[in-house]
């Protein structure tokens, strides 16, 4: 089977301007992954690993390397060099990215929220809320909370609605930047589970856990990422 | 020296040419005339003369006049439908000072130039008449914009959608179009006209008329005209009709007639007679009189 | 994607000019003031490609041309030099070659403008149904019930309670003054609309509700926006794409998140620092 993601040499520095300093985050990272496959990011914290995730999501312009993407179309993209409009449409469409921070207006009910990036893709209400209502059930957050705002929520039910709206949403390629901190040992046996399902349906996801036992569980590639040192820039 | 009009005419003892104004100032507002019929519903500028009465009291009415007549026409002045009101008389009397040969009459179908203060006659005018109106104030955007460079701009554009807003805010509070005089029409399509605080009613008689319609405004100095054979919409709502007067008795809905002639298709002033009772009777004096002339003559 | 909007080299120099102005302003040289004629450079030389159905930021400091880019392209100021394109119905209008009378017909038909000051965007003599009318009578809609139908309903998306659609808009909070406004913007279906500080000077709680009923709006109806702020969190939640502008220069641009994220430009890292 083709690769859906090849990592080649993938490096990340920052430029402070301000102080006049060169910051590197992550160096020289290469890998590959296949449709279905799970690759875990795994070093100290510092390494650099989120920093790497962002990169490939191009949140954070990439200093060295590609990141070629095989896209549904067939294309082979180089999310390095994408024309932006081209990052939008596959962020819309292929490529999710979860984190453990919710940003969301506060007007929107936990439903919107969760339904929102399929009724942007253009399915139609009522099949975007019952994808979104079966999220929601599988993470059990409770019912009678899906009427109101996440903005009220607890720092875990807004990781996990969080975590709802990103498998809504699906994606050829998830990016998962510790989607499992903070979650307490019910909650995060669902997210693992809608985890192990999305790979079962072939979406290919690399992820940054802090649980070394999900590593081992999930993870069909490890990808070491050493933590750098800062170097001073004349 | 005795001034010389153009007709070759000279008036002994008089300070002034044939009508008054100078032959320069006839001239020019003939140019401006000729300019307003033209260009239907455009307002013309020109230069307005002092009168030897104070502006607004028909000054730009009485300069479209002068700029008119000719020794063999015969000139009717009227004021809201009378001849005999001071400000109508006076004009007469004044035309007939400074136009030799000129006739005054009272009678709508003998005259060749009317000049008229908020009415349009209500026998049918003819090709060879023309009416001429006073007008207070010509421009109907200014309501909505008191930039008169900005109006000017707007009037190039049929740029109108704010005069239809005003509409719209009344038939929001009132159900009905509300404006009673002075009624948007729009003239040959394009440019939109104040038709001076003629009533409703005379309105539709603008449109496709057989004779000319002039206007003019003094005190704003301009000129437009509405020519004969055009189209003289008043503006509304696809879905809202234009109506005018029809003079109903809540009552009984029939139609108030005129307690003279008895007339049931003129425009009608209502008023209360000494004993306290409403009446109405015809606005239009001339057209009452006619009537009850043949009236008369028929018994 | 295709492009409804391509913007090419846009400069607007206040002032007398001279041939010295682009090169002795900007960023570098830490003014817009042109030392020789003492014109002042508001925008230069701004390049901008706007896609269908795209909210794309433009953010600046007050007096970083942002608004005077927008301002161009709603023709309210006239360009010194440069080209603007709007790709609509399968036309391409060459903007600033059009005459006054296109200009204004694609201004009160094919575009909206949503203005930080209500009163420049609403006629405040007359009530909030009558402001959505007016646009719509310049579009040729000459049915009233159509117009009270639409205007109404245009209200409702906005949130502007039923009841006070007849009322005059001066007499409204501010954040009800603006919902006014984009109803405004919205009545003609126009496929671009402009935003210049909407929510600037409105409480934070009615600033949310706006965005939200911003976002909304343009989900349900692929309207492409230009967003002027000088707020990272509106960019943040608005725009997909953002634009940053200093000394009238456009100095930086890329994905919003990577702006707000990853600024590559100097100014742009004080910028975003810099926010509460």
């Amino acid at each position: 089977m083709d690769n859906i993601l090849s990592v080649r040499d993938l490096g990340k520095g920052f430029y402070i301007h301000d102080r006049a300093k060169h910051v590197p985050a992550a160096e020289g990272i290469s890998f590959d992954l296949k449709p279905g496959q799970l690759a875990a990011l795994v070093g100290p914290s510092g390494a650099g690993k989120s920093s790497l995730l962002k990169a490939i999501y191009r949140t954070y312009v990439p200093s060295t390397g590609q990141v070629l993407y095989r896209t549904a179309a067939g294309d082979l993209v180089d999310l390095v060099t994408a024309p932006e409009t081209q990052i939008t449409d596959l962020r819309r469409s292929e490529i999710g990215f979860v984190t453990q921070f919710l940003h969301c207006l506060p007007r929107l009910s936990t439903l919107d929220v969760v339904a929102r990036p399929l009724l942007q893709q253009g399915v139609d209400r009522d099949a975007a809320h019952d994808k979104a209502a079966r999220m929601l059930a599988a993470l059990a957050i409770p019912e009678q909370l899906w009427d109101a705002t996440p903005a009220t929520f607890s720092g875990g039910e807004r990781q996990r609605v969080n975590i709802a709206r990103s498998f809504t949403q699906g994606g050829r390629l998830m990016l998962l930047d510790e989607p499992t901190a903070s979650l307490d040992p019910v909650a995060r046996e669902n997210v693992c589970a809608m985890i192990e399902a999305a790979k079962a349906e072939g979406a290919a996801m690399v992820g940054i856990f802090h649980d070394m036992a999900i590593v081992e569980r999930l993870a069909d590639v490890k990808i070491t990422v050493e933590r750098r040192a800062f170097e001073a820039v004349a | 020296m005795h001034p010389v009009d153009t007709m070759g005419q000279t008036r002994e003892g008089a300070e002034y040419g044939f009508a008054f104004l100078d032959e320069d100032a006839k001239r020019e507002l003939r140019r401006s005339i000729f300019k307003a019929v033209c260009i239907p519903g455009h307002q013309v500028p020109y230069a307005s003369r002092e009168m030897p009465i104070a502006r607004g009291f028909g000054t730009g009415g009485m300069q479209l006049t002068l700029a008119l007549l000719g020794p063999d026409d015969a000139c009717k002045v009227i004021d809201q439908g009378a001849d005999d009101s001071v400000n109508a008389a006076n004009i007469r009397n004044f035309f007939a000072l400074t136009c030799p040969g000129v006739t005054g009459t009272l009678r709508t179908e003998e005259a060749s130039v009317i000049q008229t203060r908020h009415r349009i006659p209500e026998l049918p005018l003819r090709a060879d008449q023309i009416l001429v109106f006073q007008v207070p104030y010509p421009d109907p955007l200014v309501v909505v914009e008191p930039n008169a460079a900005k109006r000017r701009r707007m009037h190039g554009r049929a740029d109108y959608a704010r005069l239809w807003v005003k509409l719209y805010e009344d038939m929001v509070a009132f159900d009905e179009i509300t404006i009673s005089h002075r009624y948007p029409t729009r003239i040959n399509g394009h440019y939109i006209i104040d038709p001076s605080p003629i009533p409703r009613f005379d309105v539709p008689k603008l449109h496709q008329a057989d004779c000319l319609y002039l206007f003019g405004a003094g005190r704003e100095k301009r000129i437009y005209a509405v020519p004969p054979h055009t189209d003289a919409v008043p503006i509304t709502f696809n879905d809202v009709t234009f109506a005018v007067e029809n003079f109903r008795d809540k009552a009984t809905g029939k139609r108030h007639c005129c307690r003279r002639c008895g007339a049931d298709d003129s425009f009608l002033d209502e008023f209360l007679d000494d004993d306290g009772a409403r009446v109405f009777q015809c606005s239009d004096a001339a057209y009452c009189d006619m009537r009850l002339e043949r009236l008369e003559a028929a018994e | 994607m295709k492009p409804i909007l391509d913007v090419d080299n846009l400069t607007r120099i206040h002032g007398p000019g001279c041939p010295a102005c682009l090169d002795v302003t900007g960023p570098e040289h830490d003014t817009n003031i042109c030392r020789h004629c003492g014109s002042v450079v508001a925008v230069a030389g701004a390049s901008f490609r706007l896609h269908k159905g795209e909210v794309l930021g433009i953010m600046g400091e007050s007096g970083s041309g942002k608004s005077s880019l927008v301002k161009m392209l709603y023709f309210d100021d006239k360009p010194t030099s440069g080209q603007a394109t709007f790709h609509d119905e399968g036309h391409a209008h060459d903007l600033f070659s059009l005459n006054e009378a296109q200009q204004l017909r694609l201004r009160d038909t094919r575009m909206g403008m949503v203005y930080q000051n209500p009163s420049l965007g609403l006629n405040f003599d007359i009530s909030a149904g009558g402001n959505i009318a007016e646009r719509l009578l310049m579009s040729d809609e000459l049915s009233y019930r159509v117009i009270r139908e639409k205007a109404t309903a245009l209200l409702a998306r906005t949130e502007v309670p039923p009841a006070r659609m007849d009322e005059l808009p001066r007499n409204f909070s501010g954040g009800m003054q603006q919902r006014v406004q984009i109803a405004r913007a919205l009545s003609t279906g126009a496929p671009l609309l402009l935003l210049d500080e909407v929510t600037t000077g409105l409480d934070l709680s009615v600033q949310a509700r706006i965005l939200d009923l911003i976002m909304e709006l343009q989900e349900v109806t692929g309207v492409s926006m230009l967003v002027v702020t000088h707020d990272l969190g509106v960019v943040r939640h608005l725009t997909t794409r953002t634009i940053v502008m200093k000394y009238g220069r456009i100095i930086e641009s890329g994905l919003t998140d990577q702006i707000l994220e990853d600024p590559q430009a100097a100014y742009t890292q004080q910028l975003v620092s810099s926010a509460l």
